[in-house]
Parts: C-alpha cells; sequence; structure tokens
C-alpha cells in the first residue's frame, strides 16, 4: 500500500474489524512518519493538520487521533511532551540510536575524536555536521546524548548555568 | 475369374483378413511417423525454449506468447517436474522457464500475505504486478498480468487457497479458503465501478433489499473484504483496491 491511502475515506474512520483497524494504525503510523521526515516536522499535536483531509473532506476523531499518538510511543516512533496531558509528541522519524550514530560517523569522518563539539556544531545553522537535525529540540537532543552516554562513547558538557551544551568524544 | 458356391465364402475371409492386415500395417506406418514427428517437434521446440532462454525470461511480451503457443498446441511449459511425464516436458523446456514462474509464485504469495490485512486476501492481480515491478525497479525483467496469472495457476494443486477471481473487468488474486458467493462478487464489482457502495445505492442500482445489502457488506467488513466510512451521508463501503486506482484518479483529476 503506498501514500494514496490518505486519499481513501474509510482511512478517517476507525475500522470496525479488528484485523483492518490494526493495518490501519499501521498505515497511519507509516503516513505520520514519512510526512514528518519530508517536513522536518519534531512535534506533532492531536490537533494537527494531518489528521484533516480537506480534499476529500474526511477527518479523524479525536479519540481515534489519540489512539493513533498512543500506537506510535508505544512503536517507540514518538515520545510525549507530556505524558499526563498526552497532547502532544515528539517525532522519532529516525529513532533516537540512530540520530546518535549519524553524530559519531560526523565525529570519525571530520576526525575530531577526544574533542569537544557542541550542539551548534551539530546542529546549528552554521554548516551543522548532521544537516537533518538542524531543528531539533533540545529535549530530543538530550535523549539522543543520553544514547552516546550510556554506550560509553561520549560525556555530555554542561554551561555554567548546567545546560547541555555539546558532547565530549 | 469370380468364385462361386461354397469356394465364394472362403475367398470373402481371405480378403477380410488380408483387409485388415493391411489396414494395421497402415496405423502402424502412421504411428511411427507420428512419433517420429513428435519426438522431432519437442526436440525443436527444446531446442527452441534453450536457444530464447534469456529472452523468454527478459521478454513478458515475448513470453506471452510462448506460453500461449504452448497453450495452444497442449503442452504444459509448467508442468509439476515430480511428476513423470512433466518431468520430462519440463526438462525439454528448459528449466529456466519453470523456474521464472516459480519463483514468482513464491514471490506473489508473499505479496498476498503481507497485504491481507490491508484487504481481507482479496489483491488485484495489477496491483501485485505494480508491487512486484516497483520492487524490481534496477531489474530488466518486467512481469506482466498474463506472468502472474500463469503462475497463480500453478499453484492451483495446494488446494483452494490460491486462486484467480474475475470480479467484472478485474481479476483479483484470492488468498484466503472458501469460496465468494455472487453478491459479494455484485458488490466489489459495483464498488469498482462507482468507487464504493452502500445501502442505498445498492437498492437504486441492484433492487436489492435492505437486508440483503446489510448482511452481505457486514460479512465483507468482517472479512476485511471492505472498509467503512462513517462520514457521509450515510455509511459508505469502500474496496481496498481502490486504493491502487487512486493513482488513476489522482492523475485524472
Amino acid at each position: 500500500m503506498n501514500s494514496e491511502i490518505y486519499n481513501f475515506p474509510p482511512f478517517f474512520t476507525r475500522q470496525p474489524n479488528e484485523t483492518t483497524w490494526q493495518a490501519q494504525l499501521s498505515h497511519w503510523k507509516d503516513v505520520i512518519l514519512t510526512h514528518s521526515r519530508e517536513t522536518k516536522q519534531w512535534r506533532l499535536s492531536n490537533t494537527d493538520s494531518i489528521f484533516e483531509n480537506k480534499k476529500i473532506q474526511r477527518r479523524l476523531k479525536p479519540d481515534v487521533i489519540q489512539l493513533v499518538l498512543s500506537d506510535l510511543v508505544s512503536n517507540k516512533k514518538a515520545d510525549w511532551v507530556d505524558s499526563k496531558t498526552k497532547t502532544e509528541v515528539w517525532i522519532w522519524w529516525r529513532s533516537a540510536e540512530e540520530w546518535a550514530t549519524l553524530i559519531l560517523a560526523w565525529i570519525d569522518s571530520t576526525g575530531q575524536n577526544g574533542s569537544i563539539v557542541t550542539f551548534y556544531d551539530i546542529a546549528g545553522d552554521d554548516s551543522p555536521g548532521v544537516p537533518e537535525m538542524v531543528g531539533m529540540d533540545s529535549t530530543m537532543l538530550h535523549k539522543v546524548c543520553q544514547v552516546l552516554v550510556h554506550q560509553g562513547k561520549a560525556a555530555v558538557m554542561r554551561d555554567e548555568d548546567g545546560n547541555e551544551v555539546g558532547l565530549k568524544v | 475369374m469370380k468364385k462361386v458356391g461354397l469356394a465364394a465364402f472362403d475367398s470373402k475371409k481371405l480378403s477380410t483378413q488380408q483387409y485388415n492386415d493391411l489396414g494395421s500395417t497402415i496405423v502402424s506406418v502412421q504411428q511411427e511417423e507420428l512419433k517420429r514427428q513428435l519426438s522431432q517437434f519437442q526436440e525443436r521446440l527444446s531446442h527452441f525454449a534453450s536457444a530464447h532462454a534469456s529472452e523468454i525470461k527478459n521478454n513478458a511480451k515475448f513470453r506471452a506468447e510462448f506460453a500461449e503457443m504452448c497453450a495452444a498446441i497442449g503442452v504444459d511449459p509448467l508442468a509439476n517436474s515430480s511428476s513423470k511425464k512433466g518431468g520430462r516436458i519440463a526438462s525439454f523446456l528448459g528449466k529456466d522457464v519453470q523456474d521464472f514462474y516459480f519463483e514468482l509464485a513464491v514471490k506473489i504469495v508473499e505479496i498476498c500475505r503481507q497485504t491481507r490485512e490491508d484487504n481481507g486476501g482479496m489483491v488485484k492481480v495489477t496491483e501485485v504486478r505494480d508491487i512486484l515491478n516497483a520492487r524490481n525497479k534496477t531489474s530488466a525483467i518486467k512481469v506482466s498480468v498474463d506472468d502472474i496469472v500463469t503462475a497463480v495457476k500453478t499453484l492451483k494443486k495446494l488446494g483452494d487457497g490460491l486462486g484467480i477471481v474475475k470480479v467484472g473487468s478485474q481479476q483479483f488474486i484470492k488468498s484466503v479458503p472458501g469460496e465468494m458467493n455472487p453478491d459479494q462478487i455484485t458488490v466489489l464489482e459495483t464498488c469498482h465501478v462507482l468507487g464504493f457502495v452502500s445501502v442505498s445505492l445498492l437498492r437504486d442500482n441492484l433492487g436489492w433489499k435492505p437486508t440483503r445489502s446489510k448482511s452481505t457488506l457486514e460479512t465483507m467488513t468482517g472479512a476485511g473484504l471492505l472498509w467503512v466510512d462513517g462520514q457521509g451521508v450515510e455509511t459508505q463501503y469502500w474496496s481496498p483496491s481502490w486504493i491502487d486506482d487512486g493513482y488513476m484518479v489522482a492523475a485524472n483529476s
């Protein structure tokens, strides 16, 4: 199946058949991840325009949107911005592990092992090391850094106010 | 000189015997000739298949015509190699042709399995073709609808789990056991023409009573064959094969 499913009217109604519904959820996941990757969207709220297709005048109901978001979270493709209100998610169109690998690859290829790189070096506007990461929120950056710390490959550097500002590899 | 009396009967007996002998001689000569021609033909066909193996494999049109020719003369190029007769036919047609269809059949089964949750086990042959050719972008080998139908038919001996179902002008591969009843086929056909069906559409176009429509639509939804849209004026039932057609709709709009 392909992205044409987004123009398929029943895609916006929860399917009564459980097997079909699981397939539908999985297609919603793909549609959201593909769209986020293409538009470099990091954050998705339960009122996002993706849940309504004006062209065919169909929209997903709020309770179904909630199920779609929960499915993204349980598949580790998203994290709740606030796990209490559950109205918004950070989207991992690449996993934190994949981002970590990309950072290491850039550091390796530029011979910066053993030195300090700032988040601005990695994902800043001015010739970023990993261009795809430009615009990533600090919450997400933090999670990526934690992956590297857990792998024993980097330590997080902080400024005098305690904010995370870079990595020592 | 014509024999008369009792001797005439002897003569008649004798000539009948001679006729019979002559007859069986002719038959056996004809048989020999046919055998010779058949073996020559098999040799030629075998030679042709091996000489053009790569073309048969790479050129869908050529392959279809070759299969058609085989069908016309009653040779099954895909006969099961485990049966004695088929084994001989398969061996003289060259393994390439047979392997091509068996490999294709395996891929088709895989696609049916992967898409079953979406479509309840009814997938359009053209959709399978598009998926196969999209996956094989780099390969020069393009699979045709005829190839897929031929490959699916080779799997018939595995039971009625996989088969071709005609729905109006469309061909579907059915990968779930059990027959579809005529009403279900009609619903799919109507979906193809109108995009979707509803109780009132079936009433207006086919004169179906609401109970008949409801039970058919609910059974089909339960089997995953139809998707429900609850945001129209009344409940609409769509065939997921629409999604593949969506390309055409998008291109035309």
